[in-house]
């Protein structure tokens, strides 16, 4: 027959018209209009009060509504790793064999001198995978695991660093410092308050530094010197009142007599350094880390709650309720 | 000739001014620096003294969880640093805060090696299996009774039995306990680190640590071993490694998995509670071996914590002390010898092992002035001293609470157990603790870890004097007056923990020892200082033991007292004390120590304020009335038993017990031995 021949009883044949057309239609529907079956993960309020009552256990109060959600997210969540643990055949780990051999060797499942492969398929095959929660356990943690390694940035862009740094300025501002001296006076009365005053006339007078000021006054057994140290650091060692000073006061001259547990001190404020952000490079490496740490923790929340769209969560009538 | 000049200028002027400044990128420290860190900013040459609590317990430990303490050692570094936590109340309701008037410079987070791991199963993972087993269910448990059950369990599983191999918990068949146990010693070196300021700043330094709990029929054993960088054991080694009442064999594991596996790891143990040990923490060692581990590993001894102090002992009632005469001796002390005095609910004792020990029957060497005396004696025997301890404080706090000492801000260190009034009613013969307290040149740990090694360390016993001493064969005897005596003294001498040089010259030591009151903090201001003491110990021709104490400086007759209302002072004391004392009764050949004992004024104890809040005044003539009306009130709440009696406690009737105390400083001691001594 000749190819015009053939053509012509194709176009005039009902049977191949009706065969073609039932071709298109059902690549069509299942390309474009088949659903495929949803899984169903199913939480019961038993285990909604469970994790709850943890929760409490925890935090010291019962949650809001926002993080009784956030607690059926994380039940959801260990669920759907579970499952794609086992889709990946996590479920073959060495740990986990090894925890089947134990098992079927402590539930007796084979004969006392059983090899390992015969124990393992008896395990295997007495539903432990799915059963016991040390392997569940496993499977859901290998899983996350998984997910959060890959999930991690490798590099963190420099500029991503620098706006971390300065939207979180707060967490890594150096409190002031301040470099100081003193002359001590000891007791608490009117007479070394008088003391320190005539002394303090000297030192302006002679302009005598700390290093000589120093005799000018009684023996003080801690430092005289307190190089680059925070308020809190100064107050340790000769009070608050001493420190706030620090602080405060005009730099390389001798302040009036200042109150402190042991007496009184002429104070001499050699140099002080405001509070002040630190070098991005003492600190990258914080900054790297936790941004690390957000960004592959936010990535998986969103590939969690991608995945959890592929599931239809259930849960048991009486906790959504309460929902 | 003129460049030379110049030259050696430069360097002299470079010298001082880096001296004076505190740079440190030219300084070469007297320590060795095994770690990445900023070099500090603020170096001090002359050393600066750094505060710290290196005995602190989390939620990881079991004793701590189940007494409904929450916190991790991320938040007991937190509070360290004076920031709040959230603590259980009596109820085991977690709603107390809890804050540091001032924050510490260094901590340890030293939660039990034994248990750790299946407290992690416990308490961490309702997916496991051994969640759910009947004694974790309990240790979980909020209901008082079923919590301390689980207590018990886990305190007769694995730390006060005596089988020499100890049995593990059913959990670990159920679970894998090993790694849960990496998983929560991987927790506790993060948080250290995570706290730890490697800056220049040199804030707050954090150390990797643990605590090895041996208490054999409840004779306490502990040990707090401290690492001194982030190079640590594989696992913390505990009493399933080593066996109960074989402490020598933590020290050789220490040293094979340790100092010997990798140059860059250093360890100490620091024991506590000599007081609570029967008289087992400090025997003669077995041999060199043992004497010299000990020497090594353990430089210091916990002095004085929650537990009470381990000073020494004079027991009021009987007019005579364990081994001693010194009536200061009645300070911090527990009635009975060992741990059972924790057993103590609703006000009863539940023990007949917590009844308390006469001190005939008190173990000499629970008390380390003897420990100290015997040691002496010991070097005259056999060459070597191995009890040549320094001295720190710590709290021992089981509420995550490191640093809380302040007897006017206290707590409770064990959780819901002595939260609220449950801490008159149960804890009443407790303290808040003390600190250890460390003369560093930085705050870090290579800094800090080298002033413990050398023993240039003092205890307190919750508040914050400065205290410095020396000891040398030449220390002029107006040193207190020169402009600067400490430099002096570092030239001349040695510092407190340190050995005074042999001599030939049959001259006695000197000492100098300076004390500056607790500066305090706003609206806390510290107590002025009463007197200083030197302690003296020595072994006489005989081979005796003996002691003396001299008061070297203050008043002891100087009439301060406190208001028996309001506790405020009465009187007056000293802001500060210098003296340089020497041993006029010294003798070449016979080896001694000496150690400094700093007194405060009188105070209230956390009891006398915490009685007075209730409305009950212990120094009121109208206690017993107050007393009882407030019983009736907590009865109301829901208190079982009688809260507020103890309140009432006559002093006069107790051997030990006091409303008003005096708080208290010990430096390390200074030895000396003649020439022909040993080591």
């Amino acid at each position: 027959m000749s190819k015009l021949k053939l053509l012509s009883r194709l176009r005039s044949s009902p049977t191949l018209h009706f065969l073609f057309i039932g071709a298109l239609l059902h690549l069509g529907y299942s390309q474009w209009f088949y659903e495929k079956p949803v899984e169903i993960i199913q939480i019961s309020s038993a285990e909604i009060a469970e994790a709850t009552t943890q929760w409490a256990k925890t935090t010291g109060r019962l949650p809001d509504a926002s993080q009784q959600q956030r607690i059926i997210e994380q039940l959801s969540n260990t669920e759907i790793l579970y499952r794609q643990a086992l889709a990946n055949n996590y479920d073959l780990l060495p740990v986990v064999r090894r925890r089947l051999l134990n098992l079927a060797e402590f539930l007796e499942l084979a004969p006392e001198d059983a090899d390992d492969e015969t124990r393992y398929r008896a395990a295997t095959e007495a539903g432990l995978v799915q059963r016991d929660g040390m392997i569940r356990q496993y499977l859901v943690s290998a899983m996350r695991e998984q997910y959060l390694n890959a999930l991690a940035p490798q590099n963190i862009p420099e500029e991503d660093i620098k706006n971390y740094f300065q939207e979180n300025m707060d967490l890594y501002m150096r409190p002031a410092k301040a470099k100081i001296s003193h002359v001590y006076f000891g007791g608490l009365d009117q007479a070394s308050y008088q003391r320190a005053t005539t002394a303090r006339e000297t030192l302006q007078t002679e302009n005598l530094k700390p290093e000589t000021a120093i005799e000018k006054g009684d023996p003080f057994y801690g430092s005289y010197h307190l190089s680059n140290q925070i308020e809190r650091q100064i107050a340790a060692q000769l009070g608050g009142n001493v420190a706030r000073a620090a602080l405060k006061l005009p730099l390389q001259s001798w302040s009036q007599p200042i109150e402190s547990p042991y007496g009184y001190h002429l104070i001499w404020i050699e140099k002080r350094s405001e509070a002040s952000e630190p070098p991005l490079v003492e600190v990258k490496a914080d900054i790297t880390s936790r941004i690390r740490r957000e960004k592959r923790d936010a990535a998986f929340e969103k590939l969690m709650a991608n995945i959890r769209g592929n599931y239809q969560i259930d849960l048991e009538r009486k906790a959504a309720d309460q929902i | 000739m003129s460049k030379i000049i110049y030259l050696l200028l430069a360097l002299t002027y470079t010298a001082l001014a880096n001296s004076f400044t505190g740079a440190t990128n030219d300084i070469d420290p007297p320590f060795t620096r095994t770690e990445q860190r900023q070099n500090c900013e603020n170096y001090s040459p002359l050393r600066r003294p750094l505060f710290g609590d290196l005995h602190v317990h989390t939620a990881y430990s079991f004793d701590s969880y189940v007494s409904s303490q929450r916190n991790t050692p991320w938040d007991a570094y937190r509070f360290a640093k004076g920031e709040a936590i959230t603590l259980s109340n009596e109820e085991g309701e977690q709603q107390l805060k809890a804050q540091l008037q001032r924050p510490l410079d260094f901590t340890a987070v030293t939660d039990h090696s034994e248990f750790l791991g299946q407290i992690n199963i416990c308490t961490t993972d309702s997916s496991k299996l051994g969640y759910w087993w009947p004694y974790c269910i309990a240790t979980r448990s909020d209901n008082f009774y079923i919590s301390l059950l689980a207590a018990d369990y886990w305190v007769n599983l694995g730390v006060a039995g005596t089988s020499k191999e100890k049995e593990r918990s059913f959990i670990c068949s159920i679970n894998d306990c090993e790694q849960a146990d990496r998983q929560f010693w991987q927790n506790i070196q993060q948080a250290a680190e995570d706290h730890y300021d490697r800056s220049s700043a040199c804030e707050f330094t954090t150390f990797v640590g643990y605590e090895y709990t041996d208490a054999p029929n409840f004779n306490n054993l502990h040990r707090n071993v401290i690492f001194r960088n982030e190079n640590v054991t594989e696992l913390p080694i505990s009493t399933y490694d080593t066996g109960t009442q074989n402490f020598p064999k933590l020290w050789r594991l220490l040293r094979e998995q340790c100092i010997d596996g990798d140059q860059s790891c250093d360890v100490m143990s620091i024991p506590h509670n000599p007081n609570l040990s029967g008289g087992l923490m400090f025997p003669d060692p077995a041999n060199k071996e043992e004497a010299e581990n000990r020497l090594f590993f353990e430089p210091v001894v916990e002095l004085t914590q929650h537990k009470a102090a381990s000073e020494c002992r004079f027991d009021r009632l009987a007019g005579r002390g364990v081994g001693t005469e010194d009536e200061l001796c009645d300070f911090e002390q527990a009635v009975a010898d060992n741990l059972s005095m924790l057993g103590t609910v609703f006000g009863e004792v539940m023990t007949d092992d917590a009844a308390p020990v006469s001190v005939d029957q008190f173990g000499r060497r629970n008390m380390m002035r003897n420990v100290l005396k015997d040691g002496l004696k010991l070097q005259k025997e056999t060459g070597i001293n191995p009890f040549k301890s320094g001295f720190i404080g710590s709290t021992d706090t089981h509420s995550a609470a490191p640093g809380s000492a302040e007897e006017d801000n206290y707590v409770g260190h064990l959780g819901r157990r002595d939260a609220g009034y449950r801490n008159i009613q149960d804890h009443f013969f407790d303290n808040p603790g003390g600190h250890a307290v460390v003369w560093a040149e930085e705050n870090s740990r290579d800094s800090i870890f080298a002033a413990i090694r050398r023993k240039e360390t003092y205890a307190t016993s919750g508040t914050r004097p400065v205290v410095r001493f020396f000891g040398g064969w030449d220390l002029p005897e107006n040193l207190c007056s020169s402009e600067n005596p400490i430099e002096q003294a570092y030239q001349k001498g040695v510092p407190m923990g340190g050995d005074l040089p042999s001599s030939s010259a049959n001259k006695p030591p000197a000492f100098l020892v300076s004390a500056m009151k607790d500066p305090g903090s706003p609206g806390h201001p510290g107590t002025d200082l009463q007197r200083i003491q030197i302690i003296k110990g020595w072994v006489d021709a005989g081979g005796n033991t003996l002691e003396k104490v001299f008061d070297v400086a203050g008043n002891p007759d100087n009439g301060a007292s406190v208001d028996a209302n309001s506790c405020a002072p009465v009187g007056s004391g000293y802001t500060n004390l210098c003296t340089v004392w020497k041993d006029q009764e010294f003798k070449g050949e016979e080896n001694a120590f000496y150690y400094v004992r700093v007194l405060e004024n009188p105070s209230c104890r956390w009891t006398t304020l915490q009685c007075q809040a209730a409305g009950v005044n212990p120094l009121s003539d109208q206690c017993e009335t107050q007393a009882t009306r407030a019983n009736e009130l907590a009865d109301q709440k829901g208190a079982i038993g009688n809260v507020y009696d103890k309140c009432c406690l006559d002093p006069e009737e107790q051997p030990f017990y006091s409303p008003i105390i005096q708080e208290r400083a010990w430096t390390s001691p200074i030895w000396y031995q003649p020439v022909t001594s040993g080591k």
